[in-house]
């Protein structure tokens, strides 16, 4: 108590005036008494005067050095004084929180959740667009466009100006690791052999790739990842030199790359050096499968780099001897930033995610603001209290914000351990980011952006209700009792908090909407194909022990006999990928009887079938025939053709008996079927035209098995396929078991993901929102409860009372709502490239979201309005 | 300012803290404390005391206060603190030791045992 007087009174301190002026007091005392004295002893009051003067010395000296120290002195005081005044300032601020646990929790909570998620988010936004790329001079690294290079093209781009360095690496792969306890399913990538040279990582152990791994022939080697490493052979430095068996070949381990480094994605268990084999020169050439990774030389430009890629592209195309290449080559030649192209189809959903999240940021604020203005309220009467006593503004508020930092500290505290979860939660969830952008978490940037985060929100949630309190009129709120003061002028700002948290509300509300309808929209796309009643299941048998074609091909005819004999199972079929599995093959055809431009040839997807799989997958077929016995691997070639490719390049003709070919010189392939359109790209993509050529002519070692049930729930279908497998040879792994409709919904997981954390962050909003209504009605009634008693004794009817608290309500509810969906709108506008088939003004969403808004305003008007109705007149009067 | 002067002023806390030791006193009471007790001998330039008690107020060894002189008059009266009473002890035990020495050495013969 002592303490916090003392603490108020400072207001009474001396000012810089003041001590000059007992100084110069001090030392007339001095002067006088001694004059007096000198009278005394009998000298004249003027000789007095004088010889005191004398004897003091030089007065105006004396005079400037004590006011020096003891401004000295005060500046000391002052500095230990505000110290202590603030710690101070925080034991109070500690005790008044202890007190009223329920607030303290409550604004702690949601600090943390408002702190939390915007960190969160954050710290994913930094590592993939804010920060560089984990390799040396990253922002010299630039992709070749198209993505897809042949291996002619790639060893061509070693020699340009531009690059001082270019590296290659292949798509993924699947390898089977045997020999070394339980067979494992493992990713491998094929690197050029400079690949982790021009990325500027060193080796953790052992050497990189050497000139002669690329030689086609060459003893096998492969360079491990760390974490593989580690989980299944041990310390990185003795697994060097060691030999695994890779699909059934031996490969020696020649060195392991750190954890850290996960290129092209995280999912990289090792890496294989891509071989330069000139020997078949249709794939040296037609083979696309090589990403060029260029390092700019000293004085480049991304620029100059694709002026010159464009040349050097136009001469390979002529200089190709097995095809020319097709549709829009030269247009599609570029390059780009290796950071933007990692990072660019997720910009736009990670800005969306941090606006959301900001905002929902500033929903929690004005929530806390709103109780903390309620609170105010209470505590107006001390602050005056203080005033009176003679605290300044400034103290009274710095004590106030000093409270709402320490509850926005422990918030941000809470809010980090939330993040670091949620980072953990949300990563594996957003498809596209992962361990390329470097480590993903909580680090020291994070924890600055955490703490900048809790800095502005004091001041944002703190400083109003301050600032109302510290200008509270002292005699009328005295004189009142701390009663009267915020029903008045508290009121208006509550008000006005209570409607911007609305309006926020409304917006996150109309946008998680849009989204979800948005993907609604995508997994209602008809695909062409019905995927729900089929179960898929990919074999990867070890290409080594599959070389032979008539073994593959042996395989899956007994595998698919034996799978259409299970009970339950009414059709089976393979293929070698799955439409919007992402597995995409494009091939470049001539057509016969039809003359091409050189380099325009017609572009078509192409995907490897078994006979059945049209029916298994419920595809029409809309003329001639499906793939049977008699498309022998011997035999005259076989392909059948979509409605959109016969459309494309036979239209008002039949596609039946028309033949096409590859691009190089080969025998032509005639078109024996046409199946219906289905989409193979994305949902939100467009039917293109396509090749499906048979098996039996195009064998591969890794298919993925298809099965159709008779009406049950084709997952039951699992253990036979699995036993099917293995009695025909155990050591096929079996991988990705599910529906071909998983396939498909695993395919939206980013729309998914975007309106599922929306629709996360809109019902927090909503939910605070609520809250809000409810504390500022609620409040209202406590202070009127003396009015509706009078009221209800006079005869007014308790629906009356009701009526008019819930208008009250709804009024707050209305003004948001209008102001959410102006700035909704407003919003929208930048979602829109996020949306499909839904107009950001859809009225339907809108309207939802209004009707939302005002039930919830309604439910959250509800029991305060029931109270209202209930007082009891002779209780609110004797209260009085 | 003479070499009296210069020796006075190492020597000017400590006769402050010494006025101070029997109670409260404002500044001209200590100016003649200190003339009575030293009889006038160290002649002192009286105004050179109040930055004196400034300089020690603000080391904490003395506080003062307002109040009202024997003929009801505002003067600042000065006490000492602990750690004032402290330093008197400490300073004068130091200055004895001092003296004593300087006392000594001065009366000294010329040969002293070794």
């Amino acid at each position: 108590m002592k303490r916090r007087r003392r603490l108020f009174l400072d207001g009474l301190r001396p000012r810089r005036r003041d001590l000059e002026r007992e100084v110069d007091e001090e030392l007339r005392f001095h002067l006088e008494k001694r004059t007096e004295q000198l009278i005394a002893s009998g000298l004249s009051p003027r000789e007095a005067r004088q010889e005191a003067e004398r004897r003091f010395g030089a007065r105006a000296e004396v005079r400037d050095e004590c006011v020096t120290r003891i401004r000295q002195q005060e500046q000391r005081r002052m500095r230990f004084q505000r110290l202590s005044e603030f710690a101070s300032d925080i034991r109070y601020a500690l005790r008044s929180l202890r007190r009223r646990p329920g607030f303290t929790l409550a604004a702690v909570a949601g600090l943390a959740v408002g702190i939390g998620g915007s960190t969160a988010v954050f710290s994913i936004f930094d590592a993939v667009l804010l920060r560089s790329l984990p390799y040396r001079n990253p922002e010299e690294l630039v992709l070749v466009w198209p993505e897809r290079r042949s291996l002619a093209e790639f060893e061509a781009f070693q020699e340009m100006e531009s690059f001082a360095r270019v590296s290659g690496h292949g798509p993924g792969d699947d390898l089977t690791l045997t020999g070394s306890g339980e067979p494992a399913r493992l990713r491998g990538f094929v690197v050029s052999t400079g690949l982790f040279d021009n990325l500027g990582v060193p080796l953790l152990a052992g050497r990189g790739f050497l000139a002669e791994d690329a030689v086609p022939g060459s003893p096998k080697v492969a360079i491990l990842s760390e974490r593989l490493c580690r989980q299944r052979f041990g310390p990185p430095a003795r697994v060097v030199g060691r030999a695994l068996e890779l699909d059934g070949e031996l490969h020696t381990v020649v060195g392991v790359m750190p954890a850290e480094f996960r290129f092209p994605n995280q999912t990289a268990d090792l890496w294989l050096p891509l071989v330069l084999d000139r020997s078949n020169q249709g794939a040296y050439w037609g083979s696309y499968y090589v990403t060029a990774v260029g390092r700019l030389s000293a004085g480049a430009t991304p620029e100059s780099a694709a002026a010159e890629l464009q040349a050097l592209a136009g001469r390979l195309r002529l200089e190709n001897p097995v095809w020319t290449p097709a549709e829009d080559y030269l247009d599609s030649v570029a390059v780009e930033p290796l950071q933007s192209h990692m990072a660019g189809e997720l910009r736009p959903l990670l800005v969306l995610l941090l606006g959301a999240v900001g905002l929902v940021l500033v929903v929690v604020c004005v929530n806390l603001a709103n109780l903390q203005l309620a609170r105010s309220a209470a505590r107006v009467r001390e602050s005056a209290v203080r005033a009176s006593l003679g605290a300044t503004r400034g103290r009274i508020v710095s004590l106030l914000l000093t409270e709402t930092l320490i509850l926005n500290l422990l918030g941000a505290g809470l809010g980090l351990l939330l993040a670091s979860l949620l980072v953990e939660v949300l990563v594996p969830l957003l498809p596209g980011v992962d361990g390329r952008f470097g480590q993903l978490g909580v680090d020291h940037r994070v924890l600055l952006f955490s703490l900048a985060v809790a800095l502005v929100t004091t001041l944002g949630v703190g400083l109003l209700p301050a600032l109302r309190l510290s200008r509270t009129d002292l005699r009328t709120s005295l004189a009142e009792g701390g009663r009267g003061m915020a029903a008045g002028t508290g009121q208006f700002s509550r008000a006005a908090l209570v409607v911007a948290q609305v309006a926020l509300a409304v917006v996150l509300v109309v946008n998680a909407g849009l989204l979800l309808r948005s993907f609604w929209n995508l997994w209602q796309v008809p695909t062409g194909f019905d995927g729900a009643r089929v179960l898929s299941a990919r074999l990867d048998p070890a290409e080594s022990l599959y070389e032979d074609r008539a073994r593959r091909r042996q395989l899956y005819d007994d595998l698919l006999e034996r799978l259409r004999a299970l009970p339950g199972v009414a059709r089976a079929a393979a293929a070698h990928s799955l439409p919007l599995s992402g597995v995409d093959a494009y091939l470049a055809h001539r057509v016969k009887d039809q003359e091409w431009e050189s380099g325009r040839l017609p572009m078509a997807r192409q995907r490897i079938v078994t006979p059945g799989y049209f029916e298994t997958m419920g595809i029409p077929l809309l003329a001639g025939r499906d793939f049977d016995g008699t498309d022998r691997h011997d035999g005259p070639q076989a392909v059948i053709v979509n409605r959109a490719l016969a459309e494309k390049i036979w239209p008002g003709e039949t596609a039946l008996g028309k033949s096409i070919g590859y691009p190089w010189n080969s025998p032509w392939v005639e078109v024996v079927g046409v199946v219906e359109n289905v989409l193979e790209g994305e949902l939100d993509g467009e039917v293109e035209p396509a090749l499906y050529f048979p098996y039996s002519q195009r064998s591969m070692a890794s298919m993925t098995v298809l099965v159709a049930g008779a009406g049950l729930d084709p997952h039951s279908l699992a253990p036979g396929l699995r036993e099917a497998v293995r009695q025909l040879d155990d050591q096929i792994p079996v991988n990705d078991v599910q529906t071909v409709a998983a396939v498909a919904w695993r395919s939206i997981a980013r729309p998914r993901f975007a309106a599922a954390l929306l629709a996360a962050f809109a019902a927090v909003a909503l939910g605070l929102g609520a809250l809000g209504i409810y504390a500022v009605i609620a409040y209202l009634v406590q202070q009127r409860s003396h009015e509706f008693g009078v009221r209800l004794a006079l005869g007014a009817s308790p629906e009356k009372i009701q009526r008019q608290v819930v208008s009250q309500g709804l009024r707050l509810g209305l003004v948001g709502l209008a102001l959410g969906l102006v700035g909704a709108l407003a919003a929208g506008r930048g979602l829109e490239h996020l949306l499909f088939q839904v107009s950001p003004l859809d009225a339907g969403i809108l309207a939802g979201a209004g009707v939302l808004l005002l039930a919830v305003a309604l439910a959250a008007c509800y029991l305060p309005a029931r109270r209202a109705a209930r007082v009891d007149p002779l209780q609110a009067l004797r209260a009085e | 300012m003479n070499r009296e002067h210069q020796l006075l002023r190492g020597t000017l806390d400590l006769l402050i803290l010494k006025s101070l030791s029997w109670g409260e006193r404002h500044g001209y009471a200590i100016t003649e404390w200190i003339e009575g007790a030293t009889d006038s001998q160290l002649e002192i330039m009286e105004g050179t005391i109040y930055p004196a008690l400034h300089r020690m107020e603000g080391k904490m060894w003395i506080e003062s206060q307002w109040g009202l002189s024997e003929n009801n008059r505002r003067a600042k009266f000065y006490r000492l603190t602990a750690a004032g009473r402290r330093r008197l002890e400490a300073e004068t035990s130091l200055w004895e030791r001092y003296a004593r020495a300087m006392a000594k050495a001065l009366t000294a013969p010329a040969e002293v045992g070794a």
